[in-house]
């Protein structure tokens, strides 16, 4: 299962109403129907369709798995970066938000709030590496000062564009731990089950 | 942060200032703290982000103050459209911004409170029942934190050493622990308990030295025997040997049942003292009408 795919927080007949103005559950504003994901989307508003915003989630997510692999961080980090993505682009389109950078930015927030903080220039080097992966020349652009000091600005400016958009929320319950534990407790399919919820 | 109008200030911190200002829209009345970010090479730094998200997850007990929201704002910058994402209305990357803490604003607190019965034109206990009830919801909103906390971040590292106004810091803090946990917040609860009581504090120390002479001379120099490991925290030397008095005698308005209570939030050895959950069952609790919390 690609992080990607279970990216549907809420059901449709899920019964928790949004409103701003009211003061959320914990976390309760950060779920949503099936409908409001799909058929209001912040990006559906600028063109994007359902199909292309699918696979722009995947997207995203696949390059922070890759993101997050590389730079040695913990699985645990790499799904809270998953999931300030998804928060975003709940909130913001991917038609005036570059999605790479955006993620990049994720996991540099999700470095410093899960504790395996990992340093600007790391997380930039690896970063611009992928997008420029099929690209060797442009890769080695970022070596140059300037280069590297445009990255570094966009991504500073970028976390400043995200901590706004997740209201600095940044509460995230995983369902890893809890998961394992049910298996532990229900004795099921102990670790093939647990091995493919984990992957 | 043109959308408030600041009306005073109210307090101020080693973090900044807090004022007393209103929403231009909606007439609602908060208080902002403005703390000052140092943004370094790494950007908005984690402690900031930790206090931030926290705050967010705490404030959803009625009995901890509410956030209401959270601004970013440029030091020199008036442009307060933090969701403008368009590259070419960017700022320059600025060192220097400020974080506004939008609170429900609070007409008092319990200093305040509690000096109002102490000074001035009538001075007077504070009724018992009334002790009562804001101890029961001071338990409930620290219940709320302590059961909240650490849902953010398991601590690592051990903690700093500089926590807490002196007068209510626990004695495994003074003496240099550095693993020290919710124990410490109950310390704090059953200071502002016999300060509620007495109308004055109840270890008014004025150095970390005589914080802890305060606490020795009325609940006795500890002991290995009472609180094991004590003498092999950091901080600790050799101190005259105080026995211990009855509290009694520093609250004697509060009734058995409180001196009991207050006496299991004052344990030195922070794991007998008594949780912020099992207070709230205390028997010093059952003439409270707790259906109303």
């Amino acid at each position: 299962l690609l992080p990607g795919e279970s990216s549907h927080y809420g059901n449709s007949e899920g019964g928790l109403s949004r409103n701003s103005q009211d003061r959320p559950e914990e976390g309760g504003r950060w779920y949503f129907s099936r409908k409001e994901i799909e058929e209001n989307s912040p990006s559906r508003r600028d063109s994007i369709d359902l199909k292309k915003e699918t696979y722009l989630r995947k997207s995203y997510c696949t390059f922070l798995q890759d993101l997050g692999m590389r730079l040695k961080v913990p699985q645990v980090t790499i799904a809270t970066a998953i999931i300030f993505c998804h928060r975003f682009f709940i909130r913001q389109s991917h038609a005036k938000n570059d999605r790479r950078t955006i993620a990049t930015v994720c996991m540099f927030l999700a470095g410093k709030v899960e504790e395996t903080p990992r340093p600007l220039k790391d997380v930039i080097l690896v970063s611009y590496d992928i997008m420029n992966k099929k690209d060797p020349v442009a890769a080695q652009r970022i070596k140059q000062k300037e280069v590297y000091e445009q990255q570094k600005e966009l991504i500073l400016h970028g976390e400043r564009v995200v901590l706004a958009t997740l209201g600095f929320d940044f509460n995230v319950h995983h369902p890893y731990k809890p998961l394992v534990e049910a298996i532990k407790k229900f004795k099921v399919a102990q670790n093939a089950l647990a091995q493919v919820a984990w992957n | 942060m043109e959308k408030y109008e600041k009306l005073e200030k109210v307090g101020e911190g080693t973090y900044g200032k807090v004022y007393k200002a209103k929403d231009k829209v909606t007439g609602q009345i908060v208080a902002l703290k403005k703390t000052r970010l140092e943004m370094d090479e790494e950007g908005v730094p984690p402690t900031a982000l930790r206090e931030v998200s926290l705050l967010q997850m705490l404030s959803q007990s009625l009995y901890v103050v509410r956030l209401l929201s959270v601004e970013h704002v440029d030091a020199n910058s008036t442009n307060s459209n933090l969701d403008d994402s368009d590259p070419s209305k960017r700022n320059h990357t600025n060192n220097k911004s400020n974080l506004y803490l939008v609170f429900e604003y609070l007409d008092t607190d319990l200093k305040k409170f509690i000096d109002s019965h102490r000074k001035g034109a009538n001075p007077r206990p504070l009724p018992p029942s009334l002790i009562q009830s804001f101890l029961f919801q001071l338990c409930k909103g620290v219940a709320h934190c302590h059961s909240h906390g650490r849902a953010f971040t398991v601590p690592l590292k051990s903690y700093t050493h500089e926590i807490v106004t002196l007068w209510y810091r626990a004695p495994e803090v003074l003496l240099g622990s550095s693993h020290y946990s919710t124990g410490v917040d109950m310390w704090s609860v059953g200071c502002i308990f016999a300060e509620m009581s007495r109308r004055q504090a109840l270890f008014p120390g004025d150095s970390e030295f005589q914080q802890l002479l305060h606490i020795f001379r009325l609940l006795g120099t500890p002991t290995e025997e009472q609180w094991p490991g004590v003498t092999a925290l950091r901080d600790w030397h050799v101190y005259p040997k105080w026995e211990p008095q009855n509290l009694v005698r520093v609250v004697p308005s509060l009734g058995p049942q409180g001196v009991d209570l207050l006496s299991k939030m004052l344990k030195y050895d922070p794991a007998e003292r008594i949780s912020a959950k099992a207070a709230m069952d205390h028997p010093y609790f059952d003439s409270l009408d707790k259906s109303q919390f």
